[in-house]
């Protein structure tokens, strides 16, 4: 093989084998490319390893999790980026959320200009939706070479940005009576992106067959350059050994798409739920999980479900509720739970000394001491603690109707998007003195 | 007016999602959501007493309660039949007493309270939600997800899960069918509606209840097994065998709906020295009822095939 000649395309069986042979590939037979600092590129300036044209194809797309013993996909993050994707959406927050890397590929801080392959997918324009056409080509003519949807536009051959899209295009076929897809890559990250491109890429062509009603096949996988950076060498070493030590898959079995209910249909639910999850997360807690998860059950088959429960998964994390992550580690099934790190309902959750108080004892009905259990904004979480913290200096109890006096002061205040924000100390004592006054004054 | 401000103190989007926190938050408070859950300590955090009272012996079938705002603090005042069956079913209606603590605390205002039972259809809807949150208490969603991954919904499983969480038959079938997403259960015996009818395998109730939206299949009161094909329930009965189908079509009003269900039953009452005991108690099994079968069904598109693995594992494997 010359120079940089990219090896034929490989056949690997799913996304673990793909990930590390891409990976030794890159590092063994990669040229050496620096880039110049000249651009707004997150790569500029920087070293990599890199083969032009290379591709893989993955002949069972669903093993679509790398399970490699020294780097694995952080699922629920996988997820989030399914549905980021789906929902046509450019914002960083909501990624971000997730993802706090992303905000790197922003320009001004509110939109990922260039990543937005869902967008750029399903929304480029009002009423332009590439996806449904290529679904409405496939089934009007089995054989049409039209499927394809466009993630490059013109726009990005010019304009100047931190991010312009690293995927190019998607191209779907029915060929021997199966779903073959292609994604092209412009550039791809092989050690950082590529498992999360093989894993959103194949999940979207795994919907195109679900809703054609035709088997999946493989995906080619074809980056024009796939690139290994210099601070990643390593790294990206030990993966290629830890397969090489195995050469065999562990990733656990995922279960085949349904084509009832329709697939589209189920993502436009998930998408939904996942924008009620994140606005509502700071609230998620041991108390209201079971709320949270009979709304994502009761709209979604099991197959989906599990992706929403994944996505709760993080924010129950997030929050550190570790009755919320006992209640989710119920529910979240193979081969999910598997995949998931050991101590992901868990780890990093200290136990807490004492169990915050929902309903105390009162020791007369008409001066109750404290009945404190709301609904977990932010600000209602701090105002309780205000009143812990008040309770320990005074050495007093609260009464509950001065309690619910405070609390309506605060509610009153806030703006309706304000409730995110901490009640602080000399507000809280303000407060405090104005509706003891108040009390006092009958 | 009443349970709006209630909706409001817990954040739910409803006066029962509300109860369902109200009752989770106390359960974490407590410890004690482990089953069979202990309802002494919740009683013992929530201040309110407990008050025996031995019933007439013409109502000596009914379990029942009643809380009383007493000079010493609140008080349940626990009708007591003697009959040593019925404690199950009191269990349910000791947990049924702290739901309307809970919104008696949360109100905590005259006005707000009285609101609750301002009408029928007010009192309705409060017993009602005490009614979840007796469930909620006795049965803890979370810990009954746990349980059904170690227990099928054949009889055996059943048996299991009724000594697990030490509630009624009824109790737990009902929260079963809340519990499993795209599912419900319906129950069977063999009557007539009228003298001209023939006696025969009869819905006598569906849990949960008819709902336009979702996808839970639901068969009205009075339905015969004509609605069902294969008729399962019917051949269950016969064979005293539980009998899973994973492609049982539901016919109702010229529509039908495919479906995975399984018909099984709880098993015959045990001898006393196989009951199990609680808190240094020997828990009896209810009162024998009429033979009844349980259809416990899923729509099959939205719940997938893997439902039936949860029904009845042997089969799946």
């Amino acid at each position: 093989m010359r120079d940089n000649e990219p090896p034929l395309p490989r056949n690997v069986a799913g996304a673990d084998e793909a990930y590390a042979l891409t990976l030794a590939d890159v590092l063994g037979k990669g040229q050496i490319c620096k880039q110049g600092d000249v651009s707004a590129s997150v790569g500029s300036g920087k070293e990599s390893k890199e083969i032009l044209n290379y591709a893989t194809v993955l002949e069972h797309p669903r093993e679509r999790l790398v399970f490699n013993d020294k780097r694995r996909l952080n699922l629920p993050g996988a997820v989030a980026r399914f549905v980021w994707m789906m929902a046509a959406s450019d914002r960083l927050a909501d990624i971000a959320f997730y993802e706090e890397k992303v905000k790197y590929f922003s320009d001004n801080g509110i939109a990922v200009p260039g990543s937005n392959y869902g967008q750029r997918m399903l929304s480029p324009r009002p009423g332009l939706n590439q996806l449904e056409s290529v679904i409405r080509r496939l089934r009007g003519d089995p054989s049409s070479r039209r499927a394809a949807i466009s993630i490059f536009q013109a726009e990005d051959a010019v304009r100047e940005s931190k991010d312009i899209p690293c995927t190019f295009g998607l191209f779907f076929h029915i060929r021997g009576g199966v779903l073959r897809a292609t994604t092209l890559m412009r550039s791809n990250n092989a050690f950082v992106l590529l498992p999360y491109n093989l894993f959103e890429f194949s999940l979207l062509a795994e919907i195109v067959a679900a809703e054609l009603g035709v088997p999946l096949g493989p995906l080619t996988h074809q980056a024009v350059s796939m690139h290994i950076y210099a601070s990643d060498y390593n790294n990206a070493q030990e993966v290629a050994e830890a397969w090489d030590a195995t050469k065999q898959s562990t990733t656990p079995k995922i279960p085949e798409m349904p084509n009832r209910p329709g697939p589209l249909g189920q993502v436009t639910e998930l998408v939904i739920l996942e924008a009620h999850l994140r606005h509502g997360s700071a609230g998620v807690n041991a108390r209201n999980i079971e709320e949270w998860i009979e709304r994502g059950a009761a709209k979604l088959h099991p197959y989906w479900a599990q992706l929403y429960y994944l996505l709760l998964l993080h924010v129950a994390q997030k929050n550190g509720d570790r009755g919320a992550l006992a209640s989710l580690e119920t529910l979240i099934k193979e081969p999910w739970y598997s995949y998931l790190p050991a101590g992901a309902f868990t780890a990093g959750i200290p136990v807490p000394n004492e169990v915050p108080t929902a309903i105390e004892s009162p020791q007369d009905e008409s001066q109750g001491t404290k009945i404190v259990s709301i609904y977990s904004t932010r600000k209602v979480q701090s105002l309780k603690n205000r009143v812990s913290e008040w309770e320990k200096e005074s050495k007093r109890k609260m009464s509950w109707s001065q309690f619910s006096k405070i609390q309506d002061v605060f509610m009153e205040r806030v703006a309706a998007r304000d409730l995110d924000s901490e009640v602080s100390r000399e507000e809280f004592l303000a407060v405090v003195k104005m509706t003891a006054d108040k009390e006092d004054g009958g | 007016m009443g349970l709006q401000a209630f909706c409001q103190i817990y954040g739910g989007g409803s006066p029962e999602a509300a109860m369902r926190v109200a009752c989770a938050a106390l359960l974490e408070t407590c410890g004690t959501e482990k089953p069979p859950v202990p309802l002494k300590p919740l009683f013992e955090k929530l201040g309110v007493r407990i008050k025996k009272v031995r019933r007439e012996a013409k109502h000596a079938n009914q379990a029942g309660a009643v809380l009383l705002a007493a000079r010493e603090g609140l008080t349940v005042c626990l009708y007591e039949s003697g009959a040593k069956s019925n404690w199950r079913r009191q269990r349910f209606t000791l947990a049924h007493e702290i739901g309307h603590v809970i919104l008696l605390r949360a109100l905590n205002d005259s006005a707000l309270i009285e609101s609750l039972d301002s009408s029928p259809a007010a009192h309705r809807q409060l017993e009602s939600l005490c009614d979840i949150a007796a469930s909620e208490i006795l049965l803890p969603a979370r810990a009954v997800r746990n349980a059904l991954r170690k227990f099928d919904l054949t009889p055996s499983g059943l048996a299991m899960l009724y000594d697990l969480f030490l509630v009624s038959k009824e109790a737990l079938v009902r929260r079963l069918g809340a519990i499993m997403p795209h599912s419900a259960v319906v129950k069977w015996q063999i009557y007539s509606r009228s003298d001209n009818e023939k006696a025969e395998m009869r819905v006598v109730r569906s849990f949960p209840g008819y709902s336009r939206e979702g996808s839970r299949p639901w068969l009205p009161v009075g339905c015969s097994t004509r609605h069902l094909d294969p008729p399962i329930v019917q051949w269950a009965a016969s064979q005293r065998e539980p009998v899973l189908e994973d492609n049982l079509k539901i016919f109702l009003r010229g529509r039908s709906q495919e479906c995975v269900g399984l018909a099984t039953f709880f098993p015959s009452n045990r001898e006393p020295s196989r009951q199990p005991r609680f808190e240094g108690f020997e828990v009896p099994d209810e009162a024998d009822s009429r033979a009844e079968i349980l259809l416990f069904v899923a729509d099959k598109v939205m719940a997938g095939g893997a439902i039936a693995s949860d029904f009845r594992r042997e089969v799946a494997k």
